[in-house]
């Protein structure tokens, strides 16, 4: 049977990240990702990257933001160790030759961003991840460190102790499946937007790593803090970057007024992401908006900005949406983009399950708590892609290969011969997939109510008996992308539960999470972490809770947010 | 917005089980707004009437470089390209991208594309060259080739890749002019002596195809205008694509003509001149013989002053990324 | 529309492919078009000396479009490489005003009057195709092509960048199907029809040259091309001369006659065979125009 010392699941910029700390550490370490490295969704983000560069601004103050926009549920230890470590990690790039844009001196260019008191993020243009991620994948390629492309893991692997021992893994290109042992397993596979019907991410977030950790016995936290940018394009849902506001963009309804004055007195347009959705969705709720949109519009920033700082986003705007943004105001809406939650980290990135790890958007360090600021998620990739790599390299250059239960395998191979095998009537997976994302959309969006999520709770039973329903067209062995996405929905459906029931149990609105029926923050109850676990008596999650890490500083007490 | 009936031909293409493939193609009819993406259409078709249709996709906004693939016989990704800019005579017509080994339907084998991309060491290099002083203006060059995400359009719709399957290829070729015009580059002369080597930046047919399929507008074979440009500004011309280029600036300066005969004799050699007797005895045959000695432009003495003032203060015409005008 | 230009043929027309010259300026006076010469003007260097000597060559481009500038008249030329090699040069002084001062400034030390960026730049074939009348055209057809199936081969330099150039170009060009059409032939759709004959890597990729010769012929051939026209010397140079050489290397025979587009029109507009040079082109193609009536 191969095997790795450690096993990086996902090739975006975290998972690439952890891989170059492996290489220096002299670990075997393989990447095992289901798209080629260059495909991974990192390359989406547009905006930025925060990093306190400026001799004018502090780590301090990094920190502080991060902290307030979190909403005061990120763990404070986490939130200073990554505004201490970002400078270093953005020169770090800049030395493997990333390409930041620049200022005429020659040193790297910083825009304004939601809900920072410093313009803080660093860019290249308007596709910073993609030159990131370029970058990483260019040091993966010098170091040599070896990919199983186009391989989708299915199932994280536990030795009869509960500790981490490898995965299963699919050879998406042969339909071959085999066991790759690991003393340690890094999960950097990203979030799961997808379980959502509009959003900013690509088709293969389904939050794989997430789901498959759960099984394993790993708790997920804070699912139901679900980012909805307040850029998605109307029609596709692609993103806009929040740079298109930081380089003066504003925000105006269908009677052309400029509405987030009423809102953010002080931000406006710039205030943080919960705020500024919220924003948008009642002006939409209240009849000011147009087919469910409301607009971007960039028109008084002329054509030679928005020609230089949003290249990028114009021409997806109008290949997608029909409308030069030179002319024409953009019809967007609040859109799902981000997941706060994840697997349950420390600091390090270790998870409660020994030997696995997790970084990026799949973890949950949590640097974000309720709300994620923009230009802090590529940071968090990178910070604690090199944090978690080194802390999994220390893992496993002491732990013991655990045994590799082949009956995990066999598991797999049953589970696809089934599905393959299965005649075709009932539901196509499309099918199902969009009916849970209907619930999602319906009920866990960027407004909630208690009888909402009642409702949702109730339709989970039906999802999880009709997805045994499913059947798939496709029964070859070879690039079965057919059979994948019946996989994935599987996966997704494991956390619309965790999300649903999560944001059914918080009785308050903080963050992302805003309940029309319990509108203010409770930070006596409610100031801690939900932890989802899956329970594999019930074959459903189970619910518990954990204290958000403070460190004890005055700045941090939690107060009302304004912008 | 209008909804029409559109047609998809689309290539199925179905592995065997001794490796090869079974072609053919199957028509499918998808409702769809014309402002809808091919992609769009292609995940109907795949949702709701065929799932075994495969394709690669995952970011729909052209960032992933995933879902190229030839539309209408020209390499574009899906998820760019508007149903009705793809239609011609009622029909979609959908292909693999050429040039490359096909797995399944349209989905390619991208390891050789890739294969290429690593020959050319596609990281930073420490070394001797390396300066440290980042200026604006060398760094907008950088830029404009860092926006090539790896999607393929180019290389699937490269004229020489078509005929050369040693050839590196548009993409290759401006990821090592990324690396060769960044000033923190470290070894830009020997990434320039190595892309001279045979099937390298003097082996590309300047046909500008990837110019035309970018969907990023990274203009590949402007990158490797500027890459060769370089190559001879560091002597690199051992090979015979490099000493043509070089007779012409000699040929105008002297008479302000191309000198076809003395042209081919430099580019060459003069062995190399006999072997092509061959075919320059075949020009002869139809009269076609070029002159020695072809007459002087009046003022060609101009052309000598002009070289010489540029030779003395040199002008940078090329650092620059090609600006774009608004559309 | 005034029809008159300043002519640059280019080197391959003047010193090689003197048929494709004789015959523009033989339909270009038979159809009203008047082709000035340009006495001071030098080869354009090609993408060549754009590669060498990239300052140089916008010198060289600037006095040449300054030669038609001084003349009042926009350039017509019968070269793809020409035609791109000058309107990149045309298109880069339009939008870079500074590189067009810079380029000025050589051209006035070494005394050459300085260019306005005032011109344009046309192939003959998009003259005739685009300003002259095209029913005074039609009606100069006298000899008819009947049917006979023509492959247009447009090559690349008049087609891309496709936003440089001063007329329809890219995937849009349609000049060479129009102008079959009108002469009453059948423009036969096939792949190769804007692909790379290959002219500028002939001596540094010979194989892979004759490769895209044998493709490009062969795949309008089957298509059910009996001729093939190009608009330019150089690809005429690839398709047709160098076609037997092709045949050679890939080892069967090809036999597709191939023509600059004005011999073509000028034997459709009655021109005797002499005058347009009929003899000179390798690949006979009197048999196809003998069936079909042109001859």
């Amino acid at each position: 049977m191969k095997s790795h010392d450690l096993i990086i699941v996902g090739a975006g910029l975290a998972g690439m990240r952890a891989a170059l700390e492996g290489v220096k550490n002299k670990i075997d370490v393989a990447i095992v990702t289901k798209i080629h490295p260059l495909r991974s969704h990192s390359c989406a983000a547009q905006g930025g990257v925060n990093a306190a560069i400026d001799e004018r601004d502090s780590r301090d103050s990094h920190a502080y933001d991060t902290v307030k926009g979190s909403d005061y549920l990120g763990d404070e230890d986490a939130i200073e160790l990554m505004a201490q470590t970002a400078p270093e990690a953005i020169l770090e790039m800049d030395r493997m030759g990333c390409p930041f844009s620049r200022l005429d001196d020659g040193s790297i260019a910083q825009r304004p961003f939601g809900g920072a008191s410093f313009d803080r993020t660093c860019y290249a243009a308007d596709r910073t991840g993609q030159v990131m991620l370029h970058t990483l994948w260019e040091q993966l390629v010098k170091a040599g460190v070896e990919v199983y492309e186009e391989c989708q893991v299915l199932r994280l692997v536990t030795d009869a102790d509960k500790k981490v021992s490898g995965v299963v893994v699919y050879d998406i290109k042969t339909g071959d499946l085999f066991p790759l042992k690991a003393k340690g397993v890094l999960m950097g596979t990203g979030g799961y937007g997808r379980v959502y019907l509009h959003s900013t991410n690509a088709t293969s977030n389904t939050g794989d790593g997430m789901a498959m950790s759960l099984r394993a016995g790993a708790p997920l936290a804070d699912m139901e803090f679900v980012q909805f940018h307040p850029t998605g394009l109307l029609t596709s849902g692609i993103l806009v970057t929040e740079g298109a506001r930081g380089e003066g963009g504003y925000l105006i309804n269908a009677q052309g007024e400029r509405f987030m004055s009423k809102y953010a007195p002080n931000k406006k347009e710039l205030a943080s992401r919960d705020v500024v959705s919220r924003a948008e969705q009642t002006e939409i709720l209240e009849g000011r908006g147009e087919n469910g949109a409301i607009f971007l519009d960039l028109r008084h920033l002329g054509a030679k900005k928005i020609l230089e700082k949003l290249p990028q986003i114009r021409q997806l705007t109008i290949d997608l949406e029909g409308v030069d943004p030179i002319h024409k105001p953009i019809p967007v809406r609040p859109t799902t983009h981000y997941s706060m939650g994840g697997i349950r980290t420390d600091k390090y990135g270790a998870s409660p399950l020994p030997g696995l790890f997790s970084a990026g958007e799949a973890a949950c360090v949590s640097v974000h708590g309720a709300n994620r600021l923009g230009g802090n998620s590529l940071l968090d990739a990178v910070v604690f892609g090199k944090l978690t790599g080194e802390a999994a390299c220390e893992y496993v250059s002491t732990a013991k290969q655990g045994d590799f239960p082949m009956s995990a395998l066999e598991q797999v191979r049953q589970q696809i011969q089934e599905l393959i095998e299965r005649e075709n009537w009932g539901l196509r997976p499309i099918e199902l997939h969009a009916r849970m994302a209907a619930v999602m959309n319906a009920y866990v969006g960027v407004y909630r109510d208690g009888d909402g999520l009642k409702t949702a709770v109730e339709q989970l039973p039906k999802l999880r008996k009709d997805y045994k329903l499913i059947h798939i067209d496709d029964k070859s062995k070879s690039f079965n992308v057919d059979l994948l996405r019946a996989l994935e929905l599987g996966f997704l459906i494991d956390l619309a539960e965790c999300i649903i029931k999560g944001a059914a149990a918080r009785f308050e609105s903080r963050g992302a999470h805003s309940r029309t029926d319990y509108k203010d923050r409770d930070d006596e109850n409610w100031r801690k972490h939900t932890l989802a676990n899956w329970d594999e008596d019930q074959e459903q999650i189970a619910l518990s809770y954990e204290e958000v890490r403070t460190v004890g500083k005055e700045a941090y007490t939690p107060k009302e947010r304004v912008y | 917005m209008a909804v029409n009936l559109y047609t998809f031909r689309i290539q199925r293409n179905t592995p065997r089980e001794d490796g090869t493939l079974e072609t053919r193609w199957q028509e499918f009819r998808v409702e769809a707004e014309p402002t809808s993406t091919v992609l769009t259409a292609l995940e109907e078709i795949k949702g709701h009437q065929d799932g075994s249709l495969t394709f690669r996709q995952s970011c729909r906004s052209a960032i992933c470089g995933s879902c190229a693939m030839k539309i209408n016989g020209r390499t574009r990704l899906a998820c760019k390209t508007h149903v009705a800019d793809a239609v011609k005579n009622g029909i979609v017509e959908i292909a693999p991208q050429a040039n490359q080994p096909v797995l399944k339907d349209l989905a390619v084998d991208i390891r050789p594309f890739f294969q290429r991309v690593h020959k050319i060491k596609p990281y930073l290099q420490e070394g001797d060259e390396t300066d440290t002083n980042v200026g604006k203006s060398a760094y907008e060059q950088v830029n404009h080739v860092t926006q090539c995400i790896m999607c393929g359009c180019c290389y699937s719709d490269c004229t020489m890749a078509e005929v050369s399957p040693d050839f590196l290829g548009p993409a290759a070729l401006a990821k090592a002019f990324r690396f060769v015009s960044d000033p923190r580059e470290g070894a830009k002369s020997e990434r320039l002596k190595d892309l001279s080597d045979p099937s390298g930046m003097w082996s590309c047919a300047r046909c500008a195809m990837c110019v035309e399929m970018c969907p990023k507008d990274v203009a590949p074979m402007e990158a490797i205008v500027k890459l060769r440009t370089r190559g001879v500004d560091r002597d690199y011309h051992d090979g015979a694509g490099q000493r043509h280029a070089l007779a012409f600036h000699t040929d105008i300066q002297k008479t302000g003509h191309l000198n076809e005969f003395t042209l081919l004799m430099r580019t060459v050699g003069f062995w190399g001149t006999l072997a092509e007797m061959g075919s320059a005895l075949h020009l002869i045959k139809k009269g076609k013989a070029p002159s020695p000695f072809p007459h002087k432009a009046a003022g060609h003495d101009e052309l000598k002053r002009m070289y010489e003032i540029i030779e003395n203060n040199p002008l940078d015409v090329e650092t620059k990324a090609d600006e774009r005008p608004p559309e | 529309m005034s029809l008159e230009f300043a002519y640059y043929p280019g080197c391959a027309a003047t010193q090689v492919q003197k048929e494709a010259d004789w015959s523009a300026r033989a339909v270009s006076e038979a159809l009203g078009i008047g082709l000035h010469e340009m006495p001071r003007a030098t080869c354009c260097g090609a993408v060549s000396l754009r590669e060498t000597k990239p300052a140089f060559s916008l010198a060289v481009s600037a006095r040449i479009l300054s030669e038609a500038e001084e003349q009042g008249r926009d350039i017509v030329t019968i070269c793809n490489t020409c035609l791109q090699t000058l309107t990149h040069a045309n298109f880069r002084f339009k939008n870079e005003p500074e590189i067009l001062e810079q380029i000025n400034g050589v051209l006035k030390e070494a005394g050459v009057r300085p260019y306005q960026a005032t011109r344009k730049v046309y192939h003959l074939l998009w003259v005739i195709t685009d300003q002259v009348d095209q029913e005074l055209l039609a009606s100069k057809i006298v000899k008819p092509l009947n049917g006979l199936r023509v492959a247009p081969f447009y090559g690349c330099h008049n087609l891309r960048p496709e936003m440089i150039f001063d007329s329809k170009a890219g995937q849009d060009a349609d000049h060479l199907d129009r102008l079959i059409n009108v002469m009453g032939g059948e423009a036969v759709a096939y792949d190769g029809h804007d692909k790379c004959c290959g002219f500028h890597v002939m001596l540094s990729d010979k194989t892979e040259m004759r490769q895209m010769v044998a493709k490009n012929c062969l795949s309008a051939k089957d298509a059910g091309a009996e001729v093939m026209i190009s608009p330019c010397t150089l690809c005429d140079m690839s398709m047709g001369s160098y076609q037997e050489i092709a045949e050679q290397t890939i080892g069967h025979q090809i036999g597709l006659p191939e023509m600059n587009f004005a011999q073509l029109l000028g034997l459709a507009m009655g021109l005797d065979q002499s005058t347009v040079g009929l003899k000179r082109l390798h690949v006979n193609p009197k048999p196809a125009l003998a069936a079909c009536g042109v001859l």
